[in-house]
């Protein structure tokens, strides 16, 4: 007879239960696996973080070395009247497109889903732009909207005047959320279509045997349970309407007249046009913090809902 | 826990044989050029002397370079120059790419430069100078080209060729109406409007907010006798003639007959080309793109229109240099192949300034190119736009975004064009003041 643990007994050969042991080890495993991204993110994310933490404490133009000024491009940002202007502008984008956004996507995710045999056709055609590079979507919509474009011909057959989309200080800032609507929406349908599949049928059942029209099995059902999923999307959409960037600079690059130029556009024109890398990575650490704020009090929001 | 190490340790290598590739190319492309190129020239390898492969970035006519490359390739086996095109984008697109590579320690030994950012590349130190070279065929450039050259008495780039502006027009068009081209501000609002249709604008400009906008811009400005800064770069001259052509654009806009947002870039002569507009802006440059991809298409040129009839026309002498970088592996290897390249036999300069309608900075390379000026439309830059041409202004970049800002100010708000001007002198002073 011999002495055996349980976990032996059921091992095999000797390199079986090698392997097994190292398995068991799960910290090490897990480490380990997590070891490509985990190196990927310190490379590629947290380092140049650090850096651009180290450059926003110096006055730098990229081509002569960095001189050390401290908090002074703290101290200049609040000051600075364009980039309040331009967190203005994230705002106003902010509080138009999410609420867009969410009710679109929740709008495509109910077609898909209740419409009898369109699922894989819809799914498709709202899917279609998610997977467009948002540059290429940026230059195909520059040519929609321009002056004699798509848009003002089809308006034209309405006998509706020219928008000056895209050259209008007013109008730009929205034929821009438009873009990004359009852009986006198709993923949050999928996100909105898993959170509907995971509605147990019975809710729905129970609720016909009621009496509950499809209305009220919408606002008493659908939507309560949808509610991890809506924060999900709601946070999400947030910070990303703070980082937007791809398809204004190419629509707009910003004008007319710096009416779509949002604070990520604002930071790239800093680093990139005026050379103040240190500036600029200090906007970027305000950027941050304003996210991380608003990501914050969501979650404690979040929270709040949940007790 | 062996085995924990062994996993680790193979995703790790693993990870930084991917992260290989994206790591500088100074030393391995380098090595990668003299091999391959000089498999004919074995005696060279036997001599003491030491190779050096030179990286040298142009964001326009490659063909050409690469050419002349090859051509002092052969011929040079110690010091190769590789040509690397950074093309596609726009100019600033170009402009980043080189100060990023700059600031990250990867930067070419040499450079082409336009003549509005070259200073900063001058007063950082990155510039080598040049002079020892260029000095010596003094005699051979125009005058306010090499004049441009100098930084605190020293030539530091090859000036390479000077871009003029100039007003093109669809000349089928402009003959059916019976129309000749605009000579006044007045003229060519009328005609612009006059030939706007439901397909059609009068005029294309430069819309968006950019450098090219300014250099388009500064023509119509130098015009109207205004400036917005001193030529030392100290003292702000924003003054009525500043008011006059910032009005001009916003009456331009307001007519109606310009289109204020381009499905392309402004400097892209397509537009005038394939009927979208009667009359664009643009540079010399686009006789190439006319020439080659719309042969059937009747185009001419005049330089602007100007103020009130009897005033003088203006134009903007901008271009492009070759720079050598005094970080790069061997300024000296590299300054002497550029002026072998660009400052010597005007043979070489030619392919160049002839494929790709460029004006040549110097006297030989004019004499050299034959008719090549004296043939429409480049009699016209010639003789009539380049006499009236003032250099590009190399203003700070704080000082251009201020008139970046007022120019889309006139355009797209109704701001009163006094508070503009007011603005951008204010703006203009702090910029100069805070050294931006």
């Amino acid at each position: 007879m011999f002495k055996t643990t349980p976990h032996e007994l059921s091992s095999g050969s000797k390199p079986m239960s090698l392997l097994r042991k190292a398995v068991n080890n799960e910290i090490a495993v897990g480490y380990s696996l997590l070891a490509p991204a985990l190196i990927g993110i310190i490379i590629f994310v947290i380092i140049p973080m650090i850096y651009a933490f180290w450059v926003s404490l110096h006055q730098w133009d990229a081509l002569i070395p960095m001189k050390w000024v401290g908090m002074q491009n703290y101290r200049l940002l609040f000051r600075d009247h364009d980039w309040l202007i331009s967190l203005g502008k994230t705002f106003l984008y902010m509080i138009v497109f999410v609420p867009c956004l969410y009710t679109l996507s929740l709008i495509l995710a109910l077609i898909v889903k209740y419409i009898r045999g369109s699922s894989g056709v819809f799914r498709t055609i709202f899917f279609f732009p998610v997977i467009m590079s948002p540059a290429i979507c940026g230059l195909i919509w520059k040519f929609i909207y321009s002056d004699k474009g798509v848009f003002n011909h089809l308006l034209a057959v309405f006998d509706i005047g020219a928008v000056r989309w895209l050259s209008s200080v007013e109008v730009s800032i929205y034929s821009v959320i438009i873009v990004s609507l359009w852009l986006q929406m198709g993923f949050y349908m999928i996100i909105f279509l898993a959170g509907l599949q995971d509605i147990p049928k019975d809710y729905y059942e129970a609720a016909t045997i009621d009496g509950a029209n499809s209305w009220q099995s919408f606002w008493k059902i659908t939507l309560p349970n949808l509610k991890h999923t809506s924060v999900f999307i709601i946070i999400v959409s947030i910070i990303g309407s703070f980082q937007v960037f791809d398809q204004i600079k190419l629509m707009t690059a910003g004008g007319p007249a710096n009416s779509t130029r949002l604070a990520v556009l604002y930071i790239f024109e800093q680093s990139f046009k005026l050379y103040n890398m240190g500036y600029a990575s200090a906007l970027s650490f305000n950027l941050f913090v304003i996210i991380l704020v608003f990501t914050l009090l969501q979650m404690k929001f979040m929270k709040i809902n949940n007790e | 826990m062996n085995k924990k190490v062994v996993i680790l340790g193979t995703m790790i290598a693993l990870f930084f044989s991917l992260l290989v590739g994206c790591g500088g190319n100074s030393t391995t492309n380098g090595s990668d050029t003299t091999s391959t190129d000089n498999v004919k020239n074995d005696t060279s390898s036997n001599t003491t002397t030491k190779k050096v492969a030179l990286d040298f970035w142009t964001n326009i006519d490659t063909a050409e370079i690469t050419a002349n490359a090859d051509e002092w390739n052969k011929t040079h086996p110690d010091v190769q120059v590789k040509v690397t095109s950074i093309t596609g984008g726009s100019a600033e697109d170009y402009f980043q790419k080189l100060s990023t590579a700059f600031a990250a320690g990867v930067a070419p030994d040499m450079f082409t430069m336009s003549s509005t950012e070259w200073l900063k590349y001058v007063k950082s130190g990155i510039a080598y100078s040049v002079d020892e070279w260029v000095a010596k065929n003094k005699s051979d450039y125009q005058p306010s080209i090499y004049e441009s050259n100098i930084y605190e008495g020293k030539a530091y780039s090859f000036p390479q060729n000077t871009d003029l502006m100039g007003l093109y027009y669809d000349k089928k068009l402009f003959q059916k109406e019976g129309l000749q081209p605009p000579k006044t501000w007045d003229e060519l609002i009328q005609i612009a409007k006059k030939l706007t249709t439901k397909e059609r604008f009068g005029l294309a400009i430069s819309t968006d907010q950019s450098g090219y906008q300014d250099y388009e811009w500064y023509p119509f400005l130098w015009m109207s006798g205004g400036n917005i800064v001193s030529s030392d770069g100290t003292k702000v001259l924003v003054d009525d003639g500043t008011k006059n052509a910032l009005q001009l654009y916003r009456d331009l806009i307001n007519s109606g007959a310009v289109a204020k947002k381009l499905e392309i870039g402004a400097w892209d002569i397509s537009g005038l080309a394939q009927g979208k507009a009667a009359m664009q802006l643009s540079g010399q440059w686009a006789v190439k793109d006319l020439r080659t991809k719309y042969p059937d298409f009747e185009f001419g040129v005049v330089p602007y229109p100007v103020p009130k009839e009897g005033m003088k026309s203006s134009s903007d002498a901008g271009g492009w240099r070759y720079m050598v970088s005094s970080k790069g592996k061997d300024p000296k290897a590299a300054a002497e192949a550029l002026n072998w390249m660009m400052n010597s036999d005007p043979a070489r300069a030619l392919p160049e300034v002839k494929n790709n309608f460029r004006i040549t900075p110097r006297k030989s390379v004019i004499d050299a190119a034959g008719d090549f000026y004296k043939t429409s439309p480049m009699d016209i830059f010639i003789n009539d736009i380049l006499p009236v041409a003032q250099s590009e202004p190399t203003y700070s970049a704080g000082v251009v975004k201020a008139i970046g800002e007022a120019l889309q100010q006139a355009m797209f708000t109704d701001t009163p064009i006094d508070k503009i001007v007011e603005e951008l002198k204010k703006k203009s002073e702090t910029a100069i003041k805070n050294n931006q």
